[in-house]
């Protein structure tokens, strides 16, 4: 048991024979990966807090009342909308600006794993990865509201 | 309420969320609905969007740790990612049409899974298995940097079964999670854990991974129905970010066996106040 473990912690672990290798879950593609999670959900994090930051120092008095929910969609609802609450500077646009990059960073992590298993020439995966990003898309797009 | 106290009473709730959930590996989610719903009085649509934002930011912010360290399947987390995101879809859409109350049940439900699944010891993960033939095609087997009794670290095997019977409890998962705004890891848990048999540590690091994809699916569909409300999911999201992030760094330093038994103690009077909530409403 001691000779085996001594003998095993230098040495690679032992690979069965039939086993695959697995390019996408080495070290550098993992990097590029985790420095995309980071610096999307950073930058998401930063414009939600400017227009938090905004909203408390110039934002309007008026009370929240989130006890009923309000079925008839705003502005903000739509990415078009959020734009142009941008341009005017309205802090509540700017932090919906911040939530739909938060939203969108996952769809960026999935694009970034199509990416490595193009260039590893994985093509399952690629089909796999394909069909995911179709249906976030198709979410993110607004499908399945009715 | 006037909304400079409201945003810095739910900042500060949304930081005690985050880090609990992280602490004790429940998620964010099954704290923040009853935190809006109990203490905000919030109504449970505005709720479950803000939690499925928070829920996103957590498991980003958590999900490049764990990729960077290697414990994160990607293959797996990508095909399972079609059954969590086509049921996170079916869920959204569902939640559309049926009365808060359900939700208000269904999220009851969910929390009360969610406590027993914390309470209850992890099953030490089985011995060597014969290769499966759908993971085989699908190149699903592989290894992690397990902890060795003398320190060091060293890649270890491991092989993958039920393929199918997992992506089916994943689809559940995408349905449950995109309902009440969870990210429903004990669902996901249950299916790689105890049906796929991946070892604990990569079976709870890709469903972090996977959490955030699908999660986003239904907040794209909750934003266009305008459940996201800014002034709300502020607050929350980056209390729930932070909050997780601290969680992170003290849990390799805490005993979270009592905190955990604490907590699932609350989350389960929660469940249960949920329960009462949603059957008074259908009555």
């Amino acid at each position: 048991m001691n000779e085996q473990k001594s003998n095993t912690s230098t040495a690679p672990a032992p690979r069965p024979p039939d086993a695959p290798r697995q390019p996408i879950n080495q070290p550098g593609s993992r990097h590029i990966l985790a420095r995309v999670i980071t610096a999307g959900t950073l930058a998401a994090a930063a414009v939600t807090l400017l227009g938090v930051v905004l909203f408390l120092v110039t934002g309007s008095r008026e009370p929240v009342n989130y006890a009923t929910f309000d079925e008839s969609p705003g502005p903000l609802a739509t990415v078009r909308g959020v734009f142009r609450g941008v341009l005017d500077l309205d802090p509540k646009a700017i932090i919906q600006l911040g939530v739909v990059l938060l939203i969108l960073t996952p769809a960026a992590r999935v694009a970034c794993t199509l990416i490595q298993f193009i260039i590893e020439r994985d093509k399952l995966y690629i089909a796999v990865t394909l069909i995911v990003l179709a249906i976030l898309i198709y979410g993110l797009a607004g499908g399945a509201v009715h | 309420m006037d909304p400079v106290p409201f945003t810095l009473l739910l900042l500060a709730g949304s930081v005690a969320a985050g880090f609990l959930g992280a602490l004790t590996g429940l998620g964010g989610g099954v704290v923040i609905v009853p935190l809006l719903v109990m203490v905000f009085g919030v109504d449970m649509r505005y709720a479950i969007g803000a939690s499925l934002i928070a829920v996103i930011a957590t498991s980003s912010g958590s999900a490049a740790a764990y990729v960077r360290d290697g414990f994160t399947n990607v293959r797996i987390g990508v095909l399972l990612e079609v059954a969590t995101v086509l049921g996170a879809l079916t869920g959204a859409y569902l939640a559309g049409l049926v009365d808060t109350s359900v939700l208000a049940l269904i999220f009851g439900g969910a929390v009360l899974w969610s406590a027993w699944g914390a309470i209850k010891p992890p099953k030490p993960h089985g011995p060597e298995l014969e290769p499966d033939r759908i993971a085989t095609r699908l190149k699903l087997d592989s290894s992690f940097p397990q902890k060795q009794p003398d320190g060091t670290k060293k890649d270890t095997f491991y092989r993958v079964r039920q393929v199918p019977g997992g992506m089916a409890i994943m689809y559940g998962a995408g349905v449950l999670s995109a309902m009440v705004g969870i990210g429903s890891g004990i669902v996901k848990v249950l299916a790689m854990d105890r049906v796929m048999r991946l070892p604990f540590k990569v079976s709870t690091t890709t469903s972090n991974f996977m959490i955030g994809v699908t999660a986003a699916a239904s907040a794209g569909v909750y934003f266009h129905r305008g459940q996201i409300d800014p002034v709300m999911c502020a607050p929350v999201v980056l209390g729930a970010l932070a909050g997780s992030l601290l969680g992170a760094r003290v849990l390799p330093r805490v005993n979270v066996k009592w905190l955990r038994l604490l907590f699932a103690t609350v989350i389960t009077i929660a469940g249960v106040r949920f329960i009462i909530r949603g059957v008074e409403g259908l009555l």
